[in-house]
This record gives structure tokens, C-alpha cells and sequence, in this order.
């Protein structure tokens, strides 16, 4: 469609199949769950594309559900990228196995889910979402309709747009860009360039969105302690770092998400009940 | 009244469905769904002035790894509801804005958690059975009818009741229950982070997490700065990381013509 123009290099099918494929990304938090993060959702973005390119080989087809099925979870816009450059990976392997190791596909997918969802969940959420809803609140306070059209057009397309626009380029680079990427090396830099990226971001999401305040004086005779106050004085939002870290820990020690949620949620109750909070 | 709360469900569930499905799901905000319940209930003024102040309040809020700490969108559905068709007030209205976010979101969250907690067979469909329609029969069941449905449900109890239920469970919850839920909100948020943490881990460049941190917290920058300043470390890490690597490769090349030299020399 309108992106084959970016890419000439493209066939008319292949343009076809990934404006398809780019249609089926909806599906991704729609099937999120704890386990697997939005890997179901991604089986049914890419089945209809597996079925087509290994139908003619039941084993691999079932081993490429398999390794699509585990972990993956990013930032839908940007995991556009992704999700173009798993298809043309499995392309490639469905047509040769011995050109694509199966361990290349999942490695991409997982070292890529990471960093991508640190950049895109700060930059739709935090600088895209603030800058539309900017241009149009004003507009929408005063009683103008026009406001929250604009508002869901303009940023509509930006996430369409680059949805679309990353799987295309994705596509383009796996089956171009990502042989010769690997062969130069320069791959392992430009993953852990991104993951430097997802790291700082990540870390500036953590201070603005993970909080936990204490309300909770202790009375030491005549003078008192001001929990809060102090842990405050030791480092602004350690408590917000010591839950991250704490949690990172626990999911290593692969105890449930499930778990941790209700363990969290009834020691802050416990908490509350005892007027620490 | 039952009947509007219906109607009201009705176009909640229809916004978000359709922004999902045509991939814009970040334009479930208060600004495009207030207005929708208004222009539905026949007042789409007061919906644009609830929007227009919920969008204000809860702009700061974000989905991270699949995990919130509020539900912008139910507080936007059942405050424009409470706005029209009581005489709350638009004020009061978006007053109550903040607890039916937490309120709902637990609700939703938790609910959500057991849905998928029994869903292990959706893989067998797929990996045992090779059946893949039946796979994708599933799915679009799971995103019209399950997915958010528990929401749903909170949006319409909330409506239902009308705003005496909301101020009367708000104000006979005892204080602990409500600093207790809030309290578990923002740290359960860290659960998103934890999980992006560790897709990302790696000791050699585990610093950065901490230096995004105190950029955010300590200097007060905004995530936009931070995400300017960002882009330009990754890229002179990028840099420096091709220069090494080339140095390396280059190391490699020199010290091996030596051996083999070792062995032609006879």
C-alpha cells in the first residue's frame, strides 16, 4: 500500500502480505496475559503466514509454534519492527533451513521485546500521548467537538503509521540488512546500544511511576520518627527502586506473577490496617 | 436509568473494542471517551468539559508491561454518566474521578489475572491439536467478550447504583482499605518495570537503569528530556561499542599471521 513507496525494492505479494500482517498486530494486548505476555497474541498475528510457509512440513510448523509461543512482550507500535523481521526470519528458514538457525529467530524476538517497550511505552505514552492531548484539551474544555476528533485522528495515525511503517522496515531488514548486520558484527553493538536506551528509560519510568509512601510516625518518647521523612532524606524514591529490584528477584526465582500481585496487595492492605500507609 | 447505563456500557465497550482493533489503543483516554458517552446520553457539552478534565488529571498515567496503576478510561465512562444523569454536578463528578480509577482497575486487573490463569490450554490447541481456526475462534471470543469484560462490569455496577452507591461504598470502606488499595496501586506498578528490567538485564549496563532514575527523580527532568538525552548515549555507546569490536577484530588479525608463520617456517 502507501508504504511499498519507502521500499521499492518490494514485490506486489510481498506488499500484500505485510500490509496483512501489519492488520493482524491488534490481537497483541488484547491476549495478554501473565505467563507469556502478548506471545498469543502474536501466534495469531503470524499463524496464518506459518501455516502458509511450512505447510508442506508438519514438524517444523510445530516447531515454529513452539519457539513463537514463548515470552514476548514490547511495545505494540514499535514491536511492529519485530514482528517484520520474525516473519521474514521464518521466511527465510521455511525456505532453507540451513540459512536461518532457529535460535537466531528467538534470540532477535527476546533481545529486541526489551529494549523496544522501554523506548516505546515512555514515547507514546509519555511524550506523543502529552503532546496531542496538549494541542486538543484546550479546544475540548471550551466545548468544541473538533477537540477529541482531532485528538483521536492525529494520534490514531501516528500509532497506525508507525506500526505499519516498522513492520515494512522490519521485513525489509531481515531479509536484506540482517545477514550482512550479523557478519560485520555490528548487531551485538546496536542491540545493546538500544538496550542502553530502554535502560535509561526504564529507569526514568520506575521514578515516575512506581511510588510507595509511607504515612507512618513512630512515637520514640518525647520526639518521634517520621518514616518517610527519613527514608527521604537517605534517597528520594528508594522505596520505588527496593520494589523494583525486589520483584526482578522474585520473578527470577520464577515464583508467580499471580503470587506476587496478591502477596503485594495483601501486605498493602495489611499495611493500611495498621497505619503505615 | 438502568437502561442509559446500559446504553452507556454499550459505547464504552464499542470505543475500546474499536480502537484496539484498528490499532490505535492508545486513544483510550478520557478525551475521546467521555465525549463518546455524552454525545450518546444526548450531552455531549458536559462530555467534552468531564474529558477535557479527566484527560488533565490522569495524563500523567501509563501502561507499562501490561500493568497500570489506574484505570483512566472506566473513571472517564462513569464520571461523564454521573455528570448527566444525576445532579452531582460536573464538579463533584470529576471529584470522584480518582477512586473509581483504583476501584475499577483493581477490579479489572484482578479479574483478569484468573482469566488467563486457566487459559494454558489455548497453547494445546495450537501445539496438541493443530488447530489452528479453532485457535483463532478463541481469540476473537477472548477480545469482544473476555478480555475487559471485567471492567465492563464494574462500569455498569458503578452506573447502576448511581452516584449514592459510589459516595456511600467510598465513604463506609473503612480509611485503612482505601490507604491500603491506593497504597498497592503505585506499588504494583513496579510489577511492568520488574518484568522489562529483566528482559533487559545485563551487568555491564545495568548503571544506565540508575542513571534514568535519578535524571527522573533527583534532577526533575522530564521523560521527554530524558528520552532526547537518551538517544544520544545510546548512540556514542553505539560508537564507541563498533570501534572496540573492530579494535578487537584487528587485534586478532595481527596476533594470528605470527603463528602461522611459526609453522611455514621450516
Amino acid at each position: 500500500m502507501i508504504w511499498k513507496k519507502f521500499f521499492p525494492e518490494l514485490t506486489a505479494e510481498e506488499d500484500k502480505n505485510l500490509t496483512k500482517l501489519a492488520n493482524r498486530e491488534y490481537m497483541w494486548s488484547l491476549l495478554w496475559e501473565n505467563m507469556t505476555g502478548q506471545a498469543k497474541g502474536l501466534v495469531f498475528t503470524l499463524s496464518e503466514f506459518i501455516e502458509e510457509m511450512y505447510k508442506d512440513d508438519p514438524e517444523e510448523k510445530h516447531a515454529a509454534y513452539e519457539r513463537q509461543f514463548k515470552y514476548f512482550n514490547t511495545n505494540p507500535n514499535l514491536g511492529g519492527f519485530i514482528v517484520g523481521l520474525v516473519y521474514a526470519m521464518e521466511l527465510k528458514r521455511s525456505k532453507d533451513k540451513e540459512s536461518m538457525p532457529a535460535e537466531l529467530i528467538s534470540d532477535i524476538r527476546i533481545s529486541l521485546c526489551g529494549p523496544f517497550a522501554g523506548v516505546g511505552d515512555a514515547l507514546f505514552q509519555s511524550v506523543l500521548k502529552v503532546v496531542f492531548a496538549g494541542l486538543t484539551m484546550t479546544m475540548t474544555a471550551n466545548g468544541n467537538p473538533l477537540g477529541p476528533v482531532l485528538f483521536f485522528v492525529l494520534f490514531g495515525l501516528v500509532q497506525r503509521g508507525t506500526m505499519d511503517y516498522l513492520t515494512y522496515l522490519g521485513y525489509s531488514a531481515g531479509t536484506s540488512v540482517i545477514d550482512k548486520l550479523f557478519e560485520s558484527g555490528i548487531m551485538a553493538s546496536a542491540t545493546k546500544a538500544i538496550s542502553v536506551l530502554g535502560l535509561l528509560m526504564t529507569g526514568a519510568m520506575t521514578a515516575s511511576v512506581v511510588g510507595f509512601g509511607f504515612n507512618w510516625v513512630i512515637p520514640l518518647g518525647d520526639a518521634s520518627l517520621n518514616v518517610q521523612q527519613t527514608l527521604d532524606s537517605i534517597f528520594p524514591g528508594l522505596m520505588a527502586l527496593v520494589l523494583t529490584f525486589g520483584i526482578s528477584y522474585l520473578l527470577k526465582k520464577n515464583i508467580k506473577v499471580t503470587t506476587i500481585v496478591w502477596s503485594v496487595l495483601g501486605l498493602c492492605i495489611l499495611m493500611g490496617f495498621l497505619g503505615m500507609v | 436509568m438502568i437502561f442509559d447505563a446500559l446504553l452507556a456500557t454499550f459505547v464504552y465497550w464499542l470505543v475500546y473494542q474499536t480502537c484496539y482493533l484498528f490499532r490505535m489503543q492508545y486513544n483510550v483516554e478520557p478525551i475521546v471517551l467521555a465525549p463518546a458517552i455524552g454525545l450518546a446520553l444526548g450531552d455531549l457539552q458536559t462530555g467534552l468539559i468531564v474529558g477535557a478534565a479527566l484527560e488533565a488529571i490522569f495524563l500523567g498515567t501509563m501502561v507499562v508491561g501490561g500493568q497500570r496503576p489506574s484505570n483512566p478510561a472506566i473513571a472517564a465512562v462513569v464520571c461523564t454518566f454521573l455528570a448527566i444523569k444525576t445532579n452531582l454536578g460536573i464538579e463533584a463528578a470529576v471529584a470522584i474521578a480518582y477512586p473509581v480509577s483504583v476501584l475499577g482497575n483493581n477490579m479489572g486487573q484482578y479479574v483478569r489475572v484468573f482469566t488467563f490463569a486457566v487459559l494454558p490450554w489455548m497453547h494445546d490447541i495450537v501445539l496438541k491439536h493443530d488447530d489452528i481456526k479453532k485457535y483463532r475462534l478463541v481469540s476473537y471470543i477472548f477480545m469482544f467478550f473476555v478480555s475487559f469484560s471485567a471492567q465492563y462490569v464494574a462500569a455498569f455496577i458503578f452506573m447502576a447504583l448511581g452516584e449514592a452507591a459510589v459516595t456511600t461504598i467510598s465513604s463506609n470502606i473503612p480509611a485503612w482499605l482505601i490507604n491500603g488499595f491506593g497504597a498497592s496501586g503505585r506499588a504494583l506498578a513496579a510489577m511492568g518495570m520488574a518484568i522489562t528490567l529483566n528482559m533487559l538485564w545485563d551487568k555491564e549496563i545495568l548503571g544506565f537503569y540508575f542513571i534514568g532514575f535519578i535524571l527522573f527523580k533527583a534532577l526533575g527532568l522530564s521523560l521527554i528530556q530524558i528520552a532526547v538525552l537518551s538517544v544520544g548515549v545510546a548512540m556514542v555507546y553505539l560508537f564507541i561499542d563498533i570501534k572496540l569490536n573492530e579494535a578487537k577484530k584487528a587485534a586478532v588479525v595481527v596476533a594470528a599471521p605470527a603463528q602461522e608463520g611459526d609453522d611455514f617456517d621450516l
